[in-house]
């Protein structure tokens, strides 16, 4: 059994999930998770410590803006928390935490449904997304950020949610194409298809941005 | 393998995504195929932009809010009362607003449902057993004949005025019947006003005066229940001319 603790640690870290925070660097995941199953306030803070930027980013890329990134980051952990007595110690936790941040980002998104807005420039550096902008040079090279993610997530928009799942976890979080079909739970050959279909309507999507700014 | 093929394939070539033989097969395509390699390098330049979505910086204020959410929600859940309570803190506002309303909606159709019922099955019908065997209709084979609101509303009423034009021949020759004293009561004029309205699907008061001599004086009273297709019928003796003495 110890063995397989370890072995679940070493996968999760693989997969990049943990936060690189030095203060938590060194933490087990599966001990972590061990003590929380066992009723451990203390240590269900630090699985929030460990995974909370990484749970809150990939929330992002599926969703698209900070305030929704931050509800399905919240629950995400509420879910853990609920369900971590039914989770077995040799499942990935990568995975398993992958598959519930997935869910609820779909859940939200069926709830959100056409209410979605693009963060903008000003309403990132209102809500402190952009951090402290020190000079103008910040000023513009933030600017020009945000409208790169703004037109991003405008191409993602595109994709249905299956694809944009697929694509975020493949592309962005840089899981394999077996992980991620662990993730979703389909086969490889499915995960393959919507990737294949979501990188041609992304490249569609770019193609057009050059065309209108090309006759702009 | 064709150009076709190889459109179809890039999307997972540039990233890596197909099987070692494949790749090369499609590499080996892509050496000769200007086209099919410039389609290659597009999707190469197309992933790169994709990849350069950066997710925003979350600040530690922003962290520790979300850290502060998440324990104050884990903390509700934990001490929680009951499954109503948590019912409710799962619900937004919007939610049980659309739920009061809705009971109340509901509620408001059962009152008015049971006030209808209870109306239509108090109106009384009164009618006279003894009435001739060739007169228009009997009124049994009338129930059996017509069903629901018909019977009750236009039928009840041209009944009506029948009987009362009989009632009054009856009394011109000086020896008023058992109807015609049934017609003055007053409980029988308000049933008259109820047919009237021609809305409630109770049947309106109907009255047969005896029609001949050899007429046993027998009092038959129906009732009609809120079904229309349900009647209640009994016989009183004729002891019922009481009350015309009384007024």
């Amino acid at each position: 059994m110890p063995g397989e603790v370890a072995d679940i640690a070493l996968m999760t870290d693989s997969l990049g999930l943990r936060d690189n925070s030095s203060k938590t660097a060194a933490l087990s995941t599966a001990s972590v998770v061990e003590r929380v199953k066992a009723g451990d306030p203390a240590a269900f803070e630090e699985l929030i410590d460990c995974y909370q930027r990484k749970v809150l980013s990939t929330s992002w890329r599926m969703l698209g803006n900070r305030e929704d990134a931050r509800d399905a980051a919240q629950e995400v952990f509420l879910r853990v928390h609920r369900y971590l007595k039914g989770f077995r110690s040799d499942q990935d936790f990568a995975a398993w935490l992958y598959r519930i941040i997935v869910n609820v980002c779909r859940d939200h998104m069926r709830k959100r449904g056409s209410r979605h807005q693009f963060a903008s420039f000003e309403s990132e550096r209102e809500d402190g997304t952009l951090g402290a902008l020190a000079s103008d040079e910040d000023v513009e090279a933030s600017a020009i950020r945000s409208q790169q993610r703004a037109l991003i997530e405008e191409a993602l928009n595109t994709l249905s949610t299956k694809e944009r799942a697929a694509l975020v976890l493949r592309d962005l979080e840089g899981l394999s194409t077996e992980e991620v079909a662990r993730v979703l739970g389909s086969s490889q050959t499915t995960v393959r298809t919507q990737i294949s279909s979501a990188r041609a309507k992304i490249k569609q999507f770019r193609d057009r941005v050059q065309n209108r700014t090309r006759r702009g | 393998m064709n150009c076709r093929r190889v459109e179809k394939l890039i999307p997972l070539y540039v990233e890596g995504d197909l099987a070692r033989g494949t790749a090369d097969r499609l590499a080996s395509h892509l050496d000769w195929c200007g086209r099919c390699n410039w389609l290659a390098d597009e999707y190469r330049e197309s992933q790169s932009w994709f990849r350069t979505s950066e997710p925003p910086e979350f600040d530690e204020a922003f962290l520790d809010n979300l850290k502060a959410g998440v324990l104050s929600r884990t903390e509700e859940t934990s001490a929680r009362p009951s499954l109503l309570a948590s019912l409710v803190q799962q619900w937004s506002r919007r939610q049980i607003l659309a739920l009061s309303a809705a009971m109340l909606i509901i509620f408001g159709v059962v009152v008015f449902y049971i006030y209808q019922a209870r109306m239509g099955g108090r109106t009384p019908v009164v009618e006279r057993a003894d009435h001739a065997p060739d007169s228009e209709s009997p009124p049994s084979n009338e129930t059996r004949q017509n069903g629901g609101t018909e019977k009750a509303t236009g039928a009840g009423l041209g009944r009506r005025h029948h009987h009362k034009s009989l009632a009054t021949t009856k009394s011109r020759g000086g020896n008023p019947t058992i109807a015609e004293q049934t017609l003055d009561r007053p409980f029988m004029s308000q049933t008259h006003r109820l047919g009237d309205s021609a809305t409630a699907s109770a049947e309106p008061a109907v009255l047969l005066p005896s029609s001949g001599d050899d007429s046993p004086e027998m009092l038959r009273i129906e009732i009609q229940t809120s079904d229309p297709n349900i009647r209640i019928i009994w016989f009183a003796p004729k002891e019922v001319e009481s009350p015309k003495s009384n007024q």
